[in-house]
């Protein structure tokens, strides 16, 4: 049933070092995608990511050659995790709820995922804490938050200055979600010099479910709406016959612009790339 | 009295929302005006219609089955329909874009079809037609619950459009959905007689020159496209189908309205619930944003569910008695070795044969440790829940001589669903400690209740089952809010509601076996109790058993069972409801036999369901739950077909 030589080859393969660049540092094993993107803007791939396919058709880069899949974050592969035998696993507290027996594997290094302030401070803390767990110098964590921080001003100064409100329509054009305090497009927005027009009521993940008529009465906002893109056809032809979606102030002045899509629980590369996105919405329009 | 209060509440509402609106729309305010005409009046045009049409279907469906239980949910049609839009979705976006209700038909379609082939024999047996509606929404459930895993991405579109939302913008979907549904709904008027018929009984029906499977057959394809035009439009909206043709027949027991069918009035009951529940969705949206109604109105229909099984002298529709199932022989003790046996023939091959990164992968004598150390855990604890599970389903079907009754009947998968769900979304990661601790917490709480209501209720059969739906509704559509607003979170609770072994270990796993075996050892001392109570409380008095007393312990140690089996495994329904029935077709029909062999069964399942789901996918994880489903579903259909044929 099964040959045994390719399956010595895969074992044997298994007890080398990993190729590509995973030479240095301690080899980690990450079940949280922002920290996995940070580890990547800090040049030290993890050995192995949760759900790799996810992250590579969600993230702005290319995931790096090596890095393999545990599978889903919720439930990982204990078996398979165990048998890379990775020196330290980065997960978030609930990981340690679905899969309790990580903690047998390598030492877990725990990492926030939700803020009551701003989401690029609780993204520049991972970065020092993700160079710190890679044995990286500080120095390295905070050329990437000073980076950052400088992406995002300049692409500020070339959107100018007005409100924006970063939404994303659902299926049949008639409810939003919007992104406001504590979520990541607030504080991209706000860093950039920008006011976000959603200042209401929002959940812990920072985002509000508003249907089309609360969006009338923004009049200053231009509107951002996130695309997704199997999604968008239909949900633009739902908004072309709406005499209310017409009646947004956004929308009859030529203020609504579609971007691309962006991973709002990232961390400093998704803020990076978010801010761009936006300041070449604005900028184009 | 009930009902003229919901009724003000309803009217009561709809003001409170339309008011602030009129005079400026009526003085000429454009904007005013635009969100009267184009979102506040489309949105209550919508709640009427979609309620009246579910509540419509429910009433057939509750006719035909007399089972005030039965809405067309129950049929499969609105799981296929779902089903099908999701994987459209998923797998053909262009199709999608250019008819979703077309896909939803479809779906719709054929998950009718597939109960109506399964169930065909003997002119649409109404039991059969259940129970195979059951097997064919819980598959769909479970390819849908799949569907939204491998791909996450799309969680919260998926999961937040299912919840069923009536935001309207404009009047296009509810004329569509007027277009689509007036004819049926006219047919549907004029097929009354043949109903009335149909609920005199089958031969009956029969004997006065009813064709009964050619009338079933058009009334439940009208139910179905009515249905899935609602599903196709709005989303997912369940339970008016419940409780608007329960609140027709009237909420105090009066018996006048019990009698025969009425269509229009349970549709206009359904469209005044739908309306009450969508204002008050309404309303609560200005705090959190949209709350979907298809969430909102599971958590009214609930408290009415329970009301009404405690206010009401007779909920049931009038009993009307289907022939017994054909006898099978009867199979004896030693039929049972060979499924002790297997068990752990079946254990050692999940741990000989596993898969790596080169393909499947044979145990050596050098990763024999590791092998043990990971693989074992999940193995035993999907073994032990499948056990208890199965153990509890079969007390319960016994105890309350329903064939559809499963573990989640008694609250305690909900239960502890809701306090995890809970938990996940409200406390800061930092405070979640243990599942193990809040699923128990919950579990225990909601049996607490589920006890104290059904013991105000005497333990009988159909009020428990009203309890048993109605605390489950609001629990489900809770927990549908929750996972709404739940981000990524979301995905890590849908995995544990399907049922997942991630957390697995040993000492958990020994504790749902030793659950397992106590419960077997307590129902095969008791065997005789269960036995008399199968049959008939009047027979069981007779012959001297204290009929309650008896019930209470049968409860219990169902319970128990139950909720080791969820805390271990999580809020799987399938292996409790079906392994009675494959216990009873393969023949063992006595308490004791069959208890032993429900153990065996519900082990077997889950341990190939969990051993299969670590290598389909490797490394991604198919939940044993999902898999039991997905695998043993049509087996189960199967074998329904060949005993309906």
């Amino acid at each position: 049933m099964i040959s045994r030589r390719p399956l010595l080859a895969g074992l044997l393969a298994l007890t080398l070092p990993v190729p590509a660049r995973a030479a240095a540092g301690p080899r980690l094993a990450v079940i949280d995608w922002a920290a996995a993107e940070t580890l990547i803007a800090l040049d030290r791939p993890p050995l192995a990511i949760s759900d790799s396919g996810y992250f590579a058709s969600r993230m702005p880069f290319d995931l790096p050659p090596g890095v393999v899949d545990i599978g889903p974050f919720w439930e990982i592969s204990l078996e398979y995790l165990a048998r890379l035998a990775p020196d330290r696993i980065i997960a978030p507290a609930s990981a340690l709820m679905m899969t309790p027996r990580i903690a047998e594997i390598a030492p877990v290094d725990i990492v926030p995922t939700e803020t009551r302030g701003s989401r690029l401070d609780l993204a520049a803390d991972l970065a020092r804490q993700m160079a710190a767990v890679a044995g990286l110098a500080p120095e390295s964590a905070a050329r990437l938050v000073e980076g950052t921080e400088a992406a995002l001003a300049a692409a500020g100064r070339r959107a100018g200055h007005s409100s924006v409100l970063v939404c994303v329509p659902d299926l049949s054009g008639r409810l939003f979600t919007l992104y406001g305090r504590g979520s990541l497009p607030d504080a991209v927005l706000a860093r950039m010099g920008l006011a976000n027009a959603w200042t209401g009521p929002v959940t812990a993940l920072g985002t509000y479910r508003a249907s089309l008529e609360e969006l009338i009465g923004m009049e200053e906002a231009t509107i951002l709406l996130v695309e997704i893109a199997s999604m968008r056809p239909r949900t633009e032809r739902m908004l072309r016959t709406s005499a209310l979606w017409h009646a947004v102030p956004a929308v009859a002045s030529g203020r609504a612009h579609w971007i691309g899509n962006f991973y709002p629980q990232g961390g400093l590369l998704s803020a990076r790339h978010l801010a761009g996105t936006v300041a070449a919405a604005l900028t184009q329009g | 009295m009930a009902r003229t209060l919901l009724l003000l509440l309803a009217g009561a509402l709809t003001l409170q929302g339309l008011l602030p609106l009129l005079p400026e729309a009526l003085a000429g305010d454009g904007l005013a005006r635009l969100v009267l005409t184009q979102s506040s009046l489309p949105r209550l045009a919508m709640a009427l219609l979609a309620g009246f049409l579910l509540s419509m279907a429910g009433e057939v469906c509750q006719r035909i089955f007399a089972n005030p239980l039965a809405e067309p949910g129950l049929l499969g049609i609105s799981g296929g329909a779902s089903l099908a839009l999701a994987a459209g979705l998923l797998l053909a976006p262009a199709l999608w874009q250019a008819a979703p209700g077309l896909l939803a038909l479809t779906g719709a379609a054929g998950a009718l079809i597939l109960v109506l082939a399964v169930a065909w024999g003997r002119g649409l047996h109404s039991q059969a037609l259940v129970l195979a509606g059951v097997m064919v929404n819980l598959c769909a459930a479970a390819a849908h619950a799949l569907l939204v895993l491998f791909n996450h991405d799309f969680l919260q579109e998926l999961l937040t459009w299912q919840a069923g939302s009536l935001a309207q913008a404009g009047w296009q979907s509810g004329l569509g959905l007027l277009a689509q549904t007036a004819p049926v709904a006219g047919a549907l008027w004029l097929l009354h007689r043949p109903l009335q018929l149909l609920m005199l009984g089958e031969e009956t029906a029969q004997g006065l020159g009813l064709s009964v499977r050619r009338s079933k057959l058009l009334l439940l394809a009208a139910a179905a496209w009515l249905t899935a035009s609602v599903v196709a439009t709005v989303g997912l909206i369940g339970f008016v189908g419940l409780a608007g043709p329960a609140l027709a027949r009237g909420l105090g027991g009066r018996s006048g309205g019990g009698s025969r069918p009425n269509l229009p009035r349970a549709g206009l009951w359904g469209a005044v619930v739908l309306l009450l529940a969508d204002q008050t969705a309404r309303l609560l949206s200005g705090l959190a944003g949209d709350v979907p109604v298809g969430a909102a109105s599971g958590v009214f229909i609930g408290p009415l569910l329970v009301l009404l099984s405690l206010r009401s002298r007779s909920p049931d529709l009038p009993a009307r008695h289907d022939p017994p199932a054909p006898a099978r022989p009867r199979r004896p003790m030693r039929a049972l070795l060979p499924l002790a046996l297997a068990v752990p023939v079946l254990l050692a091959i999940a741990l000989l044969i596993g898969r790596s990164e080169t393909g499947l992968h044979l145990t050596t004598a050098g990763d024999l440790a590791a092998v043990l150390h990971w693989r074992l855990p999940p193995l035993m604890l999907a073994a032990g829940a499948g056990a208890c599970l199965a153990l509890s389903g079969l007390l319960l079907q016994r105890l309350l001589r329903n064939p559809l009754t499963s573990p989640d009947l008694l609250g305690v998968g909900h239960g502890a669903g809701l306090a995890f769900a809970l938990a996940m979304v409200f406390l800061p990661e930092s405070g979640l400690v243990s599942r193990f601790a809040l699923t128990t917490a919950g579990a225990g709480a909601m049996l607490a209740l589920v006890s104290l209501l059904a013991a105000r209720a005497r333990f009988a059969p159909s009020r428990l089952l009203l309890i048993g739906v109605g605390l489950g509704s609001t629990a489900q559509a809770l927990l549908t809010l929750v996972l709404a607003a739940g981000g990524p979170k979301g995905a890590a609770l849908l995995s544990w509601f399907s049922g997942s072994t991630g957390g697995a270990s040993l000492p958990q796993a020994l504790l749902a076996w030793s659950v397992a075996v106590a419960v077997l050892a307590a129902a095969l001392l008791l065997r005789r109790w269960f036995d008399l109570l199968a049959l008939d409380e009047v027979v069981a008095a007779g012959r001297g058993l204290a009929v309650t007393p008896a019930r209470a312990a049968g409860l219990a140690l169902a319970a128990l069972a139950a909720a080791a089996g969820t805390i271990a495994l999580g809020p799987i329904s399938f292996v409790g409801l079906i392994v009675p029935h494959l216990v009873a077709t393969m023949g063992f029909r006595a308490t004791a036999p069959a208890a032993l062999a429900s153990v065996g069964t519900g082990a077997l399942v889950m341990v190939f369901a969990q051993w299969l789901g670590g290598l389909l996918a490797w490394p991604w994880p198919i939940s044993p739950g999902l898999l039991a489903a997905l695998l043993g579903g049509p087996f189960f259909l199967w074998q329904l077909r060949k005993h309906a044929a």
